[in-house]
């Protein structure tokens, strides 16, 4: 007698311990992934500056210019030029297989006189670059290529040795 | 004699206490409610120039994938998060992620994730057929010092109905 009482009494507790547990399924949870790639940077450094060589100018002016492939070109005007010319060249470091742009001066850039205050100027749109339409870096993330560009010389421009600097920036596509 | 009369007095007792739980606990326990991943958070490449800070940030809601700093951010696959939630049609839930989480790299260096962040923060309605999908975004800073590689992690994303 005692005993039957005493088992209902257990299946009830049962079910509801069960239901209990049930309702902790409330809230789930679930695991998200992520992921991000970081491409190694690409760098780029000058290893030849752009050297015109020696110019004798002439009453009209004219102009002298480099390619890239680290010849004169050009000597107008009837000026006189002569000694070495130089492209200048830079190495472009990344990574591996991918393309890159290079971007030239946008505006003329200026080289002076030392120690004087004469000039002479290099057209943007001189500037030209040996990487050709697609520059891409190597299977090792290296590349290398020239500038080359246009110096414009004026009439009985002051003799002396001119300086000036421009940037040339790389970016992957 | 006797015993079969205590017999009868004490089931029916017993029985109604046991049927009268079962649906008042139904109520307030809906069925199970499930959470699966459809698709990672999957940050753009991005390499960094120069040497400044930058950061990249995937929209949840959106997907849209806006940048800050000296950081390229190249074309290509990036998304938020998608979880597909499964519970009781029509109830609203939460689906809450920590502020921030943690990426590594084979070698072992870590980038903090930030802001992430789920459309279901503050509640998503399940639809007619108790379906809803969640979206994860963040933002991933960088700096100079970030070593190029793949990162991985992982976020422990929960979900709870929110009762009305």
């Amino acid at each position: 007698m005692r005993n039957m009482i005493l088992r209902t009494a257990v299946i009830a507790a049962t079910a509801t311990a069960t239901l209990g547990f049930a309702g902790s399924a409330n809230a789930a949870s679930a695991t998200a992934n992520a992921t991000a790639t970081i491409v190694q940077a690409i760098t780029i450094a000058k290893t030849s500056d752009l050297n015109f060589g020696a110019i004798a100018p002439s009453a009209t002016g004219g102009n002298v210019t480099v390619s890239t492939a680290d010849t004169r070109t050009a000597c107008t005007g009837g000026q006189f030029c002569s000694g070495t010319v130089t492209s200048a060249a830079f190495a472009v470091a990344g990574a591996p297989s991918y393309t890159y742009a290079i971007t030239l001066p946008a505006a003329a850039v200026t080289l002076t006189r030392v120690s004087g205050t004469e000039t002479m100027t290099v057209a943007s749109a001189s500037f030209g670059h040996s990487a050709g339409a697609t520059p891409a870096l190597s299977a090792v993330g290296a590349a290398t290529f020239k500038v080359g560009a246009t110096l414009a010389v004026g009439a009985n421009q002051v003799a002396g040795v001119y300086n000036g600097s421009f940037a040339v920036n790389v970016d992957y596509n | 004699m006797m015993v079969t009369m205590r017999l009868f007095s004490h089931y029916p007792i017993l029985i109604f206490a046991g049927i009268s739980a079962l649906p008042a606990r139904a109520q307030t326990a809906p069925q199970p409610l499930i959470a699966v991943q459809l698709a990672q958070l999957q940050f753009p490449r991005i390499a960094i120039a120069g040497s400044g800070t930058g950061s990249v940030t995937i929209n949840p809601a959106s997907g849209a994938i806006s940048s800050t700093g000296a950081i390229h951010v190249f074309s290509g696959t990036a998304a938020a998060a998608t979880l597909q939630i499964i519970g009781v049609p029509g109830s609203l839930v939460s689906v809450r992620v920590p502020a921030t989480g943690q990426l590594v790299s084979p070698s072992g260096q870590i980038i903090s994730l930030q802001a992430l962040t789920s459309t279901g923060q503050n509640g998503l309605r399940l639809n007619s057929v108790g379906l809803a999908q969640a979206k994860i975004g963040g933002t991933l800073p960088v700096t100079a010092t970030t070593s190029a590689g793949i990162y991985r992690g992982r976020a422990i994303v929960a979900v709870d109905y929110v009762f009305e």
